[in-house]
């Protein structure tokens, strides 16, 4: 395992302290407030029960004595007071603690490079950070817990020390006793004994990383048919009737067992906190001793012995405490180094800055110049060489057979990727060039795996929290969803789908893709792209979208997949994909017209089962 | 939720329960906490007990010898206890651990095999997530065995206090009832808050499940792209905001009533310290004990409430976390309904079954009508049938029926004659190979998505015979691992994703593989290109060999190579005929049929008749 240096360990710290600040405010703060008074409460008590010790076995004066008992219960009174008030507060801002912490993950996800979305390796890091922060508070929560835990030991230490200072001034007469040797000693003492618990507590927390890791796994696994499960309904469908319920309670029995293997560890792991609390014990035992002997000789007060027995036991944990932090801040440091490596994930696409020029009349020319493309990681290109040019207003049919490409093209033409090799122009400029939230700006797009959140009807078509209630209506009325819409009760508000709302409607997969096509209506961008739009529909709403297409369309330039080659009869031009390359271009009659071309065989495919004979 | 909700078991019921569950899955767990209280208990008692020792070994005149050796062999037994303190917590956290995942496990079964209709309801699945987070490990906190060890702990601190009672008694016996009385007027309001926090369970964890969905979305490879072409970031943060501001208030409410139901502490604590002071004080005025008494005695005082804190404490918990217990056990324990059947899959599984829907109505729960009304209708031995009509015709929810996910409002549908729910459930599922249109794949090998089994147990062959059959052939031998391939990436390192094309080929492979009587086909060819689909459509009669089926699709060819055809509107049949006789008759199906093939007319006459030969 590789260490990391101390510098680094602040710099994180700091930097970990930053993203609290701006996430949990007050929480740190709250919780540290609250530590300081819980941690001072016990010395009041030692301080004052050993004068009033010292009061009645000594001179017995009454009023003096009153004095300590009633500083005694009105301090204790007032620190506990406080610590309600406090305690109120920190809990109500804990509570929403994970809530927040999500939300760093939920923010830095949204801005990532689509490319990094999909990317395996680096969604499997987020998850594993964010399973190790949720599961075990690793990392952030560390910190959040570690404050306290940090100014309860400082408290500890200091104050006890305060308490015990008088133990090595005061004297017995006796040379031996007096000697400032002992006082060195003791403190040498519990250093060495501190640093043999940490040492033992190292290599525990090794352990436990090592464990951490093969935990996580287990729960992503049992999370996938825990919870997955149960959002999504779907799936249970098969496991049922695939008896698929069998075979996975043995994988999870066969995990289970796994697991339980995995727990060996944890037996060594008792072994070395045992250890530690041997070393501490030691340390203190001396110390206890040491009192012992010293009030024997005389050296102080029946009160005093009471203060420096409680102070010492405070002081032993306080080192002890002090030494598990040592050992326990680089499991923080080091998961909140992989939270960092994550959140410092750079957006590696050419973000460039000019604007997309606003024009009345569309006139938006694209162009695809010998553009190639391999996913990343991959050596197979998944387009390659691809030139094509839309004209203004121009619909485009894009066809080919499953995995030929025409996805990928859509991704690169809205810059969810950039091209491996060649470029992509928008009114013959590099489409890098331009800034990239108003490259966006030109596109509506349905993808074929489109996604509708579970808010209102109105929220969903027009994509945010604002809506121009008209315009909802207006545009899926064109999507074809208008009469639906009438039996919805409370229109353009009706929630979607149950999990928010539970007076929410269902609707169906056909229905969703009409909403979904209401939402790029919606958005009016001059590009339409339109990927299996009918997929989920039946003929009737079919036929309604392709009569309809012109009308939906309008005169912006439009791209329509799909594998129902029909719609390539209302479109101007069709774009044939085989194996990542456009092999035919042309409009219908040109290309069928072509018996040995790849159109033809996709045409007659299908439209062998439509003759109506 | 205006309706007083009581917990469906008691606290003492759900403490009972989880001990037998910790007998019965880890009895090491159950005996380690057992040892481990008088351990504690000795522990706490020997750190009060060796200030006084010091104090009286100085003040009552023994040797330093005498003092040393006492002093020391008190803490050298106060360091072995804690030592074996240690070592015994970390056992025991490991066996804990163990029993968790044993109740996990038996949630994640219910979860497999609980009757879908049942299932899919919202209040079972959110029942079921209130269930989930009783057994996970979350905040530190982990309700199933965080129980266990409370009321232990409450045992613990019960003995306590009966041994720290008694010491203080030797002082003065009524100390104890004044200082047992106090905090017991804390025990009532802490009590009434969490009665509160109970009743507004239900509306709390729907908040936190709806919060956790939009936290959620980012994380979403399909939601992403949507996420980024219409600049949805900032809807989504409105949502949060307001969920979380919603979610807030309800935190602030919860802290301000837990803050109120702990006042009662703070009196506790003047009246105690106070008392007890002015007891003792006036006690050593009259000599009637000595110094090192008083030291014990007040050290025993303050620890006292210590000791009743606990109980209170350890009270508190068992009984939050009872409640989700409560959730833990009304899920594990939720009734199985239907499907408790006698009749036997066995004989029907080689004979070619007839199926009849016979007066079969169907509604939603909560749905204002019937989504299948009245449906009769026969599907012959070895029929092909196919089934089609508009978007909310009653489709799925007909297969749904058809295959047992949902029982019947009203009417019966019988298999050779049985009544579907004659049968045991896992048992009429074997009768059934369908191809759902919501395809989810899992993080399987592809031999073992469609055999359903360990690859060791999975017929290699027959498995690869029917991948290829279902048209994924070619993707196959692009695998370097072949069939043994894992789907997957994100639990599988070198795993493969499959399009959502490939992934239906799959769904496909998997009915082809499970080989079973009744093949029930839903929008198989949605997302398969033209010649996919085409092959599909050829492969259809060999697929249905010794098969009764069924064929759901919006694309009309497929009733080209079905015997028969079902009209479904409005949930019940319209027409029904074969692809001639309907055509013939010029009704809906005929209008549907038109409008879809109207573009694959005219014009091209050539690819047309050409099309039409191949037929």
């Amino acid at each position: 395992m590789n260490r990391i240096s101390i510098k680094e360990r602040v710099s994180l710290t700091k930097r970990g302290f930053g993203v609290l600040k701006e996430y949990c405010p007050g929480l740190v703060q709250g919780k540290a407030l609250y530590e300081l008074l819980n941690s001072l409460q016990p010395f009041i008590s030692v301080w004052f029960s050993a004068r009033i010790i010292d009061e009645i076995a000594g001179q017995r004066r009454m009023a003096a004595a009153a004095a300590y008992v009633t500083g005694a219960v009105l301090l204790n009174f007032l620190c506990a007071a406080l610590k309600g008030i406090v305690g109120q507060v920190c809990n109500k801002r804990e509570a929403m603690m994970w809530s927040w912490f999500r939300k760093i993950f939920a923010d830095k996800e949204m801005t990532l490079d689509f490319e990094d979305v999909e990317n395996a390796e680096i969604q499997r890091r987020r998850q594993d950070v964010e399973e190790n922060l949720y599961m075990f508070g690793n990392g952030l929560a560390q910190l959040v817990w570690g404050t306290p835990t940090f100014i309860r030991i400082f408290v500890n230490i200091a104050a006890s020390a305060a308490l015990t200072f008088t133990l090595f001034l005061s004297k017995t007469g006796n040379r031996l006793m007096d000697h400032p040797v002992w006082m060195a000693g003791l403190l040498l003492g519990f250093i060495l004994s501190g640093l043999i618990n940490s040492s033992a507590l190292k290599k525990e927390n090794d352990i436990f990383i090592n464990w951490c890791k093969g935990t996580v796994w287990f729960n992503r696994v049992f999370q996938f048919y825990g919870r997955d499960l149960y959002m999504n309904p779907e799936k249970a469908k098969d496991v049922r009737i695939y008896k698929q319920n069998s075979f996975i309670s043995k994988i999870i029995g066969g995990l289970a067992q796994k697991d339980r293997e995995d727990r060996k560890p944890n037996f060594q792991r008792s072994f070395y906190p045992a250890l530690g609390v041997l070393a501490v014990g030691a340390a203190d035992m001396v110390c206890y001793l040491f009192v012992v002997a010293k009030a024997f000789l005389g050296a102080f007060s029946v009160g005093n012995i009471v203060q420096y027995v409680a102070a010492l036991s405070k002081l032993g944990e306080g080192v002890k405490e002090f030494m598990y932090m040592l050992a326990d801040n680089e499991v923080y440091c080091l998961h909140l180094k992989k939270m960092f490596e994550f959140l410092d994930l750079p957006n590696k696409m050419y973000q460039g800055s000019l604007t997309v020029e606003k024009r009345d009349d569309n006139e938006y020319y694209v162009e695809f110049r010998d553009v190639s493309f391999k996913y990343p990681k991959t050596d197979i290109y998944a387009l390659h060489h691809v030139n094509i040019k839309f004209k203004v207003g121009e619909k485009l049919a894009v066809v080919g057979m499953n995995g030929s490409g025409k996805t990928t093209f859509i991704k690169l033409l809205c810059r969810l990727y950039d091209p491996t090799e060649g470029e992509i122009l928008l009114n013959d400029v590099n489409i890098k060039k331009y800034d990239y939230q108003e490259y966006m700006s030109i596109f509506s797009v349905v993808f074929q795996d489109f996604q509708l959140f579970s808010f209102s009807l109105g929220q969903n078509v027009a994509a945010s929290a604002e809506f121009d209630r008209e315009k909802v209506l207006a545009c899926l009325e064109k999507a074809g969803f208008g009469e639906r819409l009438e039996s919805m009760p409370k229109g353009a508000e009706t929630s979607l789908y149950k999990n928010f709302d539970s007076d929410g409607v269902e609707v169906s997969g056909g229905e969703a893709q009409k909403i979904a096509l209401a939402r790029a209506l919606y958005k009016g961008a001059p590009f339409i792209i339109l990927d299996e739009p009918t997929a989920a529909l039946d003929p009737v709403s079919e036929y309604e979208v392709y009569s309809k297409f012109d009308e939906i369309a309008g005169d912006r330039t439009a791209v329509y997949i799909s594998h129902r080659l029909a719609s390539c009869r209302f479109c101007d031009k069709i774009a044939v994909f085989h194996e990542g390359a456009v092999i035919q271009t042309g409009n219908h009659e040109e290309l069928l017209a072509d018996t040995d071309g790849k159109y033809y065989e996709l045409w007659n495919a299908q439209a062998q089962y439509y003759t109506i004979s | 939720m205006d309706k007083k909700k009581k917990p469906s078991h008691s606290a003492l019921d759900n403490s009972l329960w989880s001990a037998k569950m910790l007998m019965k899955y880890s009895p090491a767990a159950f005996f380690i906490i057992v040892l481990l209280i008088p351990v504690e208990i000795g522990m706490q008692y020997l750190g009060i007990y060796l200030p006084s020792l010091v104090v009286s070994e100085v003040a009552e005149g023994q040797t330093l010898e005498h003092a040393l050796m006492t002093v020391g062999l008190v803490m050298a037994a106060m360091f072995a206890g804690g030592i074996l303190q240690k070592a015994l917590n970390y056992i025991q956290s490991a066996k804990l651990e163990f029993y968790k995942n044993r109740l996990t496990d038996r949630i994640t079964r219910k979860k497999l095999s609980m009757f879908y209709q049942d299932y899919e309801k919202k209040e079972v699945r959110d029942l079921a997530s209130r269930a989930e987070r009783a057994t996970q490990m979350w905040n530190h906190k982990l309700p199933v065995s965080d129980i266990v060890t409370n009321e232990f702990g409450m045992v613990k601190n019960i003995l306590g206090y009966f041994l720290f009672g008694t010491v203080i008694s030797f002082a003065s016996p009524w100390l104890v009832p004044l200082l047992t009385i106090a905090p017991a007027v804390n025990l009532v309001a802490v009590r009434a808050f969490n009665k509160w926090e109970y009743q507004h369970r239900p509306e709390r964890a729907d908040l936190g499940r709806r919060l956790g969905l939009v936290e959620e979305l980012p994380d979403d490879f399909a939601s992403a792209k949507d996420i980024r072409i219409y600049g949805m970031s900032q809807w989504i943060e409105e949502r949060y905001r307001e969920l979380s501001a919603e979610n807030l208030i309800w935190k602030k409410k919860e802290s301000i009533r837990r803050a109120g139901s702990r006042a009662a502490d703070l009196a506790v604590i003047l009246v105690r310290d106070g008392g007890a002071y002015a007891l003792l004080i006036s006690m050593i005025l009259k000599n009637e004990i000595s110094i090192s008494q008083f030291v014990l005695y007040f050290s025993a005082i303050s620890s006292f409430a210590a000791w009743v804190g606990g109980i209170i404490d350890c009270w508190n918990k068992v009984h939050s976390n009872s409640l989700l217990v409560c959730d833990y056990r009304d899920y594990v324990d939720y009734p199985d309904q239907d499907g408790s059947g006698s009749a036997e899959a066995e004989e029907h599984l080689s004979r070619l079954p007839e199926i009849v829907f016979d007066h079969v109505s169907y509604r939603y729960e909560g749905a204002g009508e019937d989504t299948i009304h009245n449906l009769s209708f026969t599907i012959r031995r070895g029929e092909k049938l196919a089934l089609i009509g508009v978007n909310g015709a009653g489709k799925t929810t007909v297969v749904k029926l058809l295959c047992g996910l949902y029982r019947p409002t009203a009417g019966e549908i019988r298999i050779n004659g049985i009544p579907v729910s004659d049968f045991r459930r896992e048992d009429y599922y074997l009768l059934l190979s369908p191809v759902f249109q919501d395809i989810r794949t899992s993080f399987l090998s592809l031999a073992e998505t469609v055999s359903g089994t360990y690859t060791e147990k999975t017929d290699l062959d027959r498995a690869e015979r029917c991948i290829r059959l279902a048209g994924l052939g070619e993707k196959l031998d692009t695998l370097p691992q072949g069939i043994n391939t894992k789907l997957d990436k994100r639990v599988n390192k070198d795993g493969t994703e499959l399009s959502g094309g490939e992934a239906q080929k799959l769904m496909l492979a998997r009915a082809l593989y499970k080989d079973a009587p009744v093949l029930v086909l839903d929008e198989p060819t949605a997302a398969l290109d033209p010649i996919a689909e085409s092959n599909i459509y050829r492969a259809y009669n060999q697929m249905c060999v010794n098969k009764t089926s069924l064929f759901i699709s919006h694309r009309l060819a497929s009733t080209s190579f079905c015997d028969r055809i079902l009209l479904l509107e409005k949930g019940h049949i319209r027409e029904e005929g074969t692809h001639e006789e309907l055509m013939q008759r010029g009704g809906r199906y005929k209008e549907m049929f038109e409008i879809q093939s109207c573009w694959y007319q005219d014009q091209n006459q050539d690819g047309g008749e050409k099309g039409g030969d191949e037929k």
